[in-house]
């Protein structure tokens, strides 16, 4: 908790300062509700699957790996480093008082009472964001590869990515949107990405035992998508670290004439081998780690 | 139920799925097979227009080398936490007459053919545990047969049937009717495939 604070406040991440709490930041009985509903959903999803289940191996491993993104975001919420105005306002017996208030909001300062002033949640969400709009984002995860994209934010909740992608296998291009529901000091994300890479060479992973493999696996342009869930640390107007992870998805065309020499490579010996396109496809966990920075 | 409530909930189930399913596969629905002279050479299959029972030797027992391509893995296999199997499921055997004395031959004598896999050498005199028959042809249900016999396959995975390093298969044809009319032909033999392999986690 205290890692996150320190990140919270030496990044300038967003903190509202509308007395009461809100959805940005809720009150500390709205956080009880929300982990509450979290609480109940991971155990509920988990006890309809049957007792059975908790005894499949890795079953312990996966729940703490659901867990453990959940807890921290919770963790961060609760802080006392990082609390929220509403906490500041009450003096707690336990946590150090906040060591950086938040600057005067301009409506503040020109007299208007904070419950008025707008959070970027309560306005409507059809509306364009009046922030920074365009950045740029570099990551390197597995199997996508790394990516240079362009960034554009129309919304505050909606990023909308593009660019070049690139693994040792060869280089590509890719798009993605990004959907931020909430904004916390610990932001979660959920992402969308899709791609083609334009060859693709598995020799240099693969070693081929023949010339007809080698043309199978050298050449190799596939498509992909991936949708994950993140976790941005920092400020999203300027500079955010991320983690993500999720699920990838594979797939390539192989040429029948490949397909068919690389067959009659193995030992037919009693005739003849003819195939059509193969089909690849593989749907894989993935992840990444990059960071976002918001120019203008 | 709020948003705030339907987020974490979002979250878990894409958690879940990125735990679950993961798998890699590779698969071609029409690989061929092709022997030429399936009667053998210069040697012909009987002709004559010989009547045939299903203990007759319509063609020859054809050997099938599948090769040893990787992607032919019969049953489960297990390295590590992931999951390999595979299978090759026969589409149609198509027979065609390419030599024939004289140029008159064809299949219309033929009123049904039931081809066979043998497993350890097994003659398939009858169906049994040792012989499968992996496609048949009915002239009524498929049409009279020309100049090439089209046998349909019932889905059967011929990797059940491969045996040595090359997945070798057996094929034994049984025919009813007339044999072609002619003394002798000769003809190729498709064997027409369907292949899936595939890698599961866990």
């Amino acid at each position: 908790m205290f890692v996150f604070g320190c990140l919270c406040r030496s990044v300038n991440c967003f903190i509202p300062n509308a007395g009461g709490g809100n959805a940005l930041w809720p009150t500390p009985s709205r956080r009880a509700e929300i982990w509450e509903a979290v609480t109940f959903s991971v155990l509920s999803a988990f006890i309809r699957r049957g007792d059975s289940f908790a005894h499949r191996p890795g079953f312990k491993l996966r729940l703490l790996c659901l867990l453990v993104p959940l807890l921290a975001t919770e963790a961060v919420a609760q802080s006392p480093l990082v609390s929220s105005p509403t906490d500041a306002a009450t003096p707690s017996k336990t946590a150090p008082p906040v060591e950086t208030a938040p600057p005067p909001a301009p409506a503040a300062a020109a007299g208007i009472e904070p419950a008025q002033v707008p959070t970027i949640e309560q306005e409507p969400w059809y509306s364009l964001h009046k922030g920074r709009k365009f950045g740029v984002q570099l990551d390197l995860g597995g199997p996508d590869g790394g990516g240079l994209t362009a960034l554009f934010r129309p919304y505050w909740w909606l990023r909308v990515n593009a660019g070049l992608a690139y693994n040792i296998m060869g280089v590509g291009i890719r798009g993605g949107l990004t959907a931020i529901p909430v904004r916390w000091v610990v932001t979660p994300s959920l992402n969308f990405d899709l791609g083609h890479y334009f060859n693709g060479d598995f020799t240099k992973f693969v070693t081929p035992s023949n010339d007809a493999e080698r043309a199978l696996l050298q050449d190799t342009a596939y498509d992909f998508w991936s949708a994950q869930i993140g976790l941005e640390f920092g400020s999203q107007e300027g500079f955010a670290f991320y983690v993500k992870g999720g699920i990838a998805h594979l797939s390539a065309t192989v040429p029948g004439a490949e397909v068919s020499a690389y067959m009659n490579s193995k030992g037919t010996t009693s005739g003849t081998v003819t195939a059509a396109d193969a089909h690849f496809s593989a749907l894989l966990p993935c992840f990444s780690l990059g960071f976002t920075y918001f120019i203008f | 139920m709020t948003k705030n409530a339907i987020v974490p909930q979002a979250w878990i189930l894409l958690a879940s799925t990125a735990f679950v399913g993961c798998y890699a596969e590779i698969e071609d629905s029409s690989v061929s097979y092709r022997q030429t002279d399936v009667c053998g050479t210069p040697s012909a299959c009987t002709g004559n227009g010989a009547p045939l029972t299903l203990d007759s030797v319509f063609i020859p027992a054809v050997n099938v080398n599948l090769g040893d391509s990787g992607v032919l893995t019969s049953s489960e296999s297990k390295q590590g936490p992931i999951t390999f199997n595979g299978s090759l499921i026969l589409n149609k055997v198509t027979i065609t007459i390419t030599v024939t004395t004289p140029q008159t031959a064809d299949f219309s004598g033929i009123t049904s053919v039931d081809l066979r896999a043998a497993l350890n050498g097994n003659n398939c005199a009858q169906i049994g545990d040792n012989c499968k028959s992996v496609a048949s042809y009915d002239s009524t249900r498929d049409g009279p047969a020309i100049r090439t016999l089209v046998i349909n396959g019932v889905g059967a995975n011929l990797l059940d049937f491969a045996s040595g390093n090359n997945k070798t298969v057996r094929i034994i044809a049984k025919a009813t009717g007339n044999a072609p009319a002619p003394v002798s032909w000769n003809g190729d033999i498709d064997m027409n495939t369907a292949i899936k392999a595939r890698g599961s986690f866990p």
